[in-house]
C-alpha cells in the first residue's frame, strides 16, 4: 500500500496527519520537513516572552515523538526537489544546511518516494523588503521555530532593555512588539501604512472618537512602543564601533537598534508546486476540497490558495485538515479514487493577541460594498470599541472589537450575513 | 448548622495552541457554556473559539492565578 505523503510538519502538516490517523490507522504515513520536525504552535512565538518560555519550551514533541504518536515516518532536514505527479513520485534529498541550495539530480543521496496521495503543507516564506546598507543581513524573520530560536539567541546577547526595531505593524509585528515591551525591551515599529493592522482594520471609524487601530497604537504606546507610521526603512548600517545598528528611514529619521525583526508579510511557498506543473496563483491553487490541479495532490495551510483565498491563520487549517483527512481516508486503492469532502468555513474572526488591547476582527469579503461605523452602544470603557461593516442595505458583513468588547464576538458572528454563492460558507 | 465550604477552586485553562483562556468561573455564556462549568464537563465536540483546535486534541494547561 503506497503511503500518504505530507510535505511540511508545521501546524498544517501535523494537524492533517493527526486527523488522518483518527480515521485510518493502516495506510503508511510519511512526512518530510526541511526543519527538525519539532511540533510547536506558531501562535506561541509571539507571546513566549510574556509567558516566560524559552524557544525550546515551545516544543510540544520532537520528530521522534511525533513519528511514534502518528505511526509515521518523519524525514527531518530533508527537502523535496522534484514532484512527478504522473508517476506519483517525489525525490527527497537531505540538507546539510537549511540555507544551502541543493543541486538537483546529481545529488548522491536522493531518496525516491512513491505516494498514493500527496499533501503540500509547505507554509509561506517571510517577505523581505529590499533594504540597503552593510547590515541588511542582520534583519531577522520570525516565521518558524528555527527563526525564533535565532531571534532569542540574538536577544539574549543584549542586557535588557534591548532596543528592537520591528518592520511591519501588522498582526505579527504588533504581537511581537507587545511581547517584547512586556519583557522590558525598547521597541520601535516601522510601517509604510498610516496605522497599525492596515490590512485588517478600518482607517477611521465614523461615530467614534478613535478607531480600533488608533486605540491599539495608543495602548502599545503606553507600554513604551514607539511608532514610525507612513515610513519605510531605507538603509541599515553597522555603527562605526559596530556596537549598534543604525537605521535610516525614508524621511531621513535615524534610529538605533540592537536587533531588527521583519514581519512585513508572507509569500506562499509555490516554487516546488510550480516546477511540478501545478496551477499557481498567489498560492498553490486548490478548489473547495483542497485539491490542486494534479490528481491526488492537495494543499493545506499558508501555502494554499483555497477558492481564491489566502488565509494564513490557524482556524482555516483546522477546518481544512478535518475535511481533507476525510477525503484522504476515503481513498480506495482498488479504483484509485476518493470521495472528496468540501471544506466549510464558518465565520473565522482573527484574534490579535496583544495583551495591551486584544482585538477580534472579522473582515468583510474582499470588494464588499459598504462602510465601517461605530456601534451605538454607549460604553464607559473607552478601550472597548465595537465597529460594524455594513452593506448599503444595512446588512452586517464584518466587525471589529477591541478590549472588553471582544466578548461581543459570538453575538456578532451570529449577526453576520454571508455572501451568496460562497461555496465555502457554512 | 455546619456549613461545609464548597470546593470553589474553579480553575483557569489556556489553549496551548493560541493562548485562549477559559475561565471556569466565567464560563462562555455567549456560546452556551454556563458560568461555573468545569473544563471536564465541556462537550467533547467543543473547539477553541479563537483557533478552532478541538477540545479532544489539545491539553488545556491549567493556570493557577
Amino acid at each position: 500500500m503506497k503511503p500518504l505523503l505530507i510535505l511540511g510538519t508545521g501546524l498544517a502538516g501535523y494537524t492533517l496527519a493527526r486527523e488522518f490517523r483518527k480515521l485510518d490507522q493502516t495506510r503508511p504515513l510519511v512526512l518530510v520537513t526541511a526543519d527538525d520536525g519539532s511540533a510547536y504552535a506558531k501562535p506561541n512565538l509571539s507571546n513566549a516572552l510574556a509567558n516566560a518560555r524559552s524557544a525550546e519550551a515551545l516544543v510540544q514533541s520532537d520528530a521522534a515523538g511525533m513519528a511514534t504518536q502518528l505511526q509515521a515516518r518523519v524525514l527531518t532536514r530533508c527537502r523535496v526537489i522534484t514532484i512527478n505527479t504522473e508517476a506519483r513520485q517525489v525525490h527527497v534529498v537531505p540538507m546539510d544546511n537549511r540555507q544551502t541550495d541543493v543541486a538537483r539530480a546529481t545529488h548522491p543521496s536522493i531518496e525516491i518516494i512513491d505516494y498514493a496521495q500527496l499533501v503540500l503543507a509547505l507554509g509561506a516564506e517571510p517577505l523581505r523588503l529590499p533594504i540597503a546598507g552593510n547590515a541588511a543581513d542582520r534583519i531577522l524573520s520570525v516565521n518558524d521555530l528555527d527563526d525564533y530560536r535565532r531571534f532569542r539567541e540574538a536577544l539574549a546577547a543584549y542586557a535588557s532593555p534591548a532596543r528592537v526595531a520591528i518592520l511591519g505593524g501588522g498582526l505579527i509585528g504588533c504581537e511581537f512588539a507587545n511581547d517584547l515591551a512586556i519583557a522590558g525591551h525598547a521597541v520601535q515599529v516601522i510601517d509604510i501604512a498610516p496605522q497599525a493592522l492596515g490590512r485588517l482594520l478600518p482607517s477611521d471609524l465614523p461615530g467614534a472618537v478613535r478607531g480600533p487601530a488608533q486605540a491599539l497604537q495608543q495602548a502599545l504606546q503606553q507600554t513604551g512602543v514607539q511608532w514610525h507610521l507612513s515610513r519605510s526603512l531605507k538603509t541599515i548600517q553597522h555603527s562605526a564601533t559596530a556596537s549598534t545598528l543604525e537605521l535610516q528611514l525614508d524621511n531621513g529619521d535615524c534610529l538605533e537598534a540592537d536587533l531588527v525583526l521583519s514581519a512585513v508579510g508572507l509569500a506562499p511557498r509555490t516554487a516546488l508546486a510550480a516546477s511540478a506543473g501545478l496551477q499557481i496563483g498567489r498560492g498553490i491553487v486548490t478548489n473547495h476540497c483542497l485539491q490542486t490541479s494534479a490528481r491526488h495532490v492537495y494543499a493545506l495551510g499558508d501555502c494554499a490558495e483555497v477558492n481564491g483565498m489566502l488565509l494564513p491563520y490557524v482556524m482555516p487549517i483546522m477546518h481544512g485538515a478535518r475535511a481533507l483527512a476525510a477525503t484522504l481516508a476515503s481513498y480506495q486503492d482498488t479504483n484509485d479514487s476518493v470521495q472528496a469532502r468540501s471544506v466549510h468555513y464558518p465565520p473565522m474572526p482573527v484574534s490579535v493577541k496583544t495583551p495591551a488591547l486584544p482585538i477580534t476582527v472579522c473582515s468583510p469579503a474582499m470588494g464588499s460594498a459598504g462602510a465601517w461605523a461605530a456601534a451605538s452602544t454607549a460604553n464607559a470603557d473607552t478601550n472597548a470599541i465595537e465597529a460594524h461593516f455594513l452593506s448599503p442595505e444595512g446588512k452586517q458583513l464584518g466587525f471589529a472589537l477591541t478590549g472588553t468588547a471582544c466578548s461581543r464576538r459570538s453575538a456578532l458572528v451570529r449577526a453576520l450575513v454571508r455572501p451568496l454563492g460562497d461555496a465555502l460558507s457554512s | 448548622m455546619n456549613t461545609t465550604a464548597q470546593s470553589n477552586d474553579l480553575k483557569t485553562w489556556q489553549c496551548i495552541v493560541c493562548g485562549f483562556i477559559y475561565d471556569e468561573e466565567q464560563g462562555l455564556p455567549d456560546e452556551g457554556i454556563a458560568a461555573g462549568t468545569r473544563w471536564a464537563d465541556i462537550p467533547a465536540d467543543w473547539a477553541c473559539p479563537d483557533c478552532g483546535v478541538a477540545k479532544a486534541d489539545f491539553d488545556m494547561v491549567e493556570i493557577t492565578v
